[in-house]
């Protein structure tokens, strides 16, 4: 016997036509928010911004509004009886809508937000305690004004707080750190790590504090020692106290290599030279720790072309061989005293896929997979932790987005290596 | 910077009905179609095509899954104690529509039954 179907008698609402609004949910959203019994999504914007939609796990959206030529009529279902495959019952129209918001995920560039808002503090990046006077008036950065002003979520915004870095000051306002201070406070926690023969691999704030005051008095700043642990440090999983921390000195490198490029106006370097520059500026306490180099002759040399999008400045800087041009996409590439570093911040390239791979073929007219991955991993939708931890499925993930870019917007050519190069097709 | 915040509650939700047509629903009664009672009738049914009859005139469509579900959403003003500038309360999460594309034909035997004979 087939059975019956659903038979709903239609009247129209007496506040016909209602205010209803329409929005589009990826059905991860909707997932989600169904998931749950209750969730809150925030939508922020500036007059000049298009409008930021944060999702419940941190994911941004932009939001835009799209018109459609057919009538949507949105009903309510008012009463209903009988079994499941026949309902009888009544509906309500409620309004007629011609448009709905769309969602567009979008890779919110918090850092660069960040900085500008902490940029509003007069004082400037902190510099140490001595240079602050005690009475100065002007703007500060407060908790709630940051969270108004940057659109993301909170897990998103200590990140990028972590990373700029900066640290809420004893009035409970935001600051950002001047880099070279940062690093002049870095030395100085290690050197007095060191003096005192506490262990390499544990940096203890609860001792570190007191040690460093007795030295710097009222100039040391509790905060700013802090935040330079959590730069630079990872807390340490099997301590037994939260504000303990291990060296990364591979954030220790990359923090420095950035500092090099922009005290030289972002000029070029020979790798090797920059190599030498870096291990100069590097504190003694780290370089004791490990080579950063394979021993002895075998390995490959991890500042050869071949190299550098694997190497520490994978998303600083970009390769070219002023003089062998032609042996770059070989197998072994070109050797560091002859491979050119040309420093391309990741941070200040656009947002969009295609703007951004404009930029980096303005840059450089050729571009194999593995050079523009890094500068294109970001906008991906994986989780950045899992990538840097060596996940291949998000490791797999974000290859494909990048090949499928690449097939889009560059022209692929094999060269006698294997290697795929690119050139743009975008005019 | 401004602040909407969308508020989702399991325990408000209703269940919507969500209507494609390319023509419009009119009627020449003053007031247009407020408060009108019982104007039309839908029948859904179990494969899938759904009949809506207004009047004498009946309209066949499909049921039809949405890619991405719409969240109907409803302004709800400031709350007091919020730090939003507005809010909005998600009453419903659609998942798919009845979308009618061809035109609505005239029930002819319905018709024909009311003519007089001659």
């Amino acid at each position: 016997m087939a059975s019956a179907a659903d038979v709903f008698a239609v009247s129209a609402s007496d506040g016909y036509p209602e205010e209803y609004r329409l929005l589009e949910l990826t059905p991860e959203l909707a997932a989600q928010l169904e998931a749950q019994d209750a969730c809150t999504l925030r939508v922020l914007g500036r007059a000049t911004d298009t409008a930021t939609l944060v999702g419940p796990t941190e994911a941004t959206f932009d939001l835009h509004t799209a018109h459609t030529s057919n009538n949507l009529y949105l009903l309510t279902l008012d009463q209903a009886s009988g079994a499941s495959n026949a309902r009888v019952g009544s509906l309500t129209l409620r309004t007629k809508i011609n448009q709905t918001l769309e969602l567009q995920r979008a890779h919110a560039q918090v850092h660069a937000r960040v900085r500008e808002v902490l940029g509003w503090d007069v004082r400037g990046p902190f510099r140490g305690a001595e240079f602050d006077r005690a009475d100065e008036g002007g703007r500060r950065v407060t908790d709630k004004e940051l969270r108004a002003n940057v659109a993301a979520g909170p897990r998103a915004l200590q990140r990028a707080l972590a990373e700029v870095p900066a640290f809420r000051d004893s009035q409970g306002c935001w600051r950002a750190m001047d880099a070279g201070y940062c690093v002049e406070l870095l030395r100085l926690l290690l050197a007095t790590q060191a003096e005192h023969m506490w262990p390499a691999g544990r940096y203890d704030l609860r001792q570190l504090h007191p040690a460093l005051q007795a030295d710097l008095g009222a100039a040391l700043c509790p905060e700013a020692l802090g935040c330079v642990l959590r730069r630079f440090g990872r807390p340490l999983a099997a301590a037994d106290h939260p504000e303990c921390y291990e060296i990364d000195r591979r954030c220790v490198e990359r923090f420095l290599a950035e500092q090099i490029f922009l005290a030289e106006g972002l000029r070029p370097w020979m790798a090797a030279d920059f190599v030498q520059a870096l291990a100069a500026t590097l504190p003694p306490q780290l370089a004791v720790l490990g080579p950063s180099e394979p021993d002895g002759p075998g390995g490959p040399d991890p500042w050869a072309s071949a190299q550098i999008p694997g190497s520490l400045v994978r998303d600083l800087a970009y390769v070219t061989a002023p003089m062998e041009a032609h042996l770059l996409y070989t197998e072994s590439g070109v050797p560091r005293h002859r491979t050119q570093l040309n420093p391309l911040f990741r941070s200040q390239l656009p947002a969009d896929p295609r703007e951004r791979i404009v930029r980096l073929f303005a840059a450089k007219p050729q571009w194999s997979t593995a050079e523009v991955r890094p500068f294109l991993e970001d906008l991906v939708d994986v989780d950045g932790d899992l990538l840097e931890q060596g996940d291949a499925a998000a490791a797999a993930q974000v290859a494909k987005a990048v090949d499928m870019w690449m097939i889009k917007f560059g022209r692929g050519v094999k060269s006698p290596s294997g290697v795929t190069v690119y050139t743009s097709r975008i005019n | 910077m401004s602040q909407i915040d969308i508020q989702y509650r399991k325990s408000e939700q209703r269940e919507f009905c969500l209507i494609e047509t390319q023509g419009s629903l009119e009627t020449d009664k003053p007031g247009g179609l407020r408060g009108q009672q019982r104007f039309a009738a839908i029948e859904r049914q179990p494969d899938g095509k759904v009949i809506m009859k207004i009047g004498v005139h009946r309209v066949v469509g499909s049921v039809v899954p949405l890619k991405k579900p719409l969240a109907v959403m409803v302004k709800e003003g400031q709350a007091e104690d919020s730090s939003s500038d507005l809010t909005y309360k998600i009453q419903a999460i659609i998942k798919e529509k009845f979308i009618f594309k061809l035109r609505p034909v005239v029930d002819l035997q319905q018709e024909i039954l009311k003519l007089p004979t001659v």
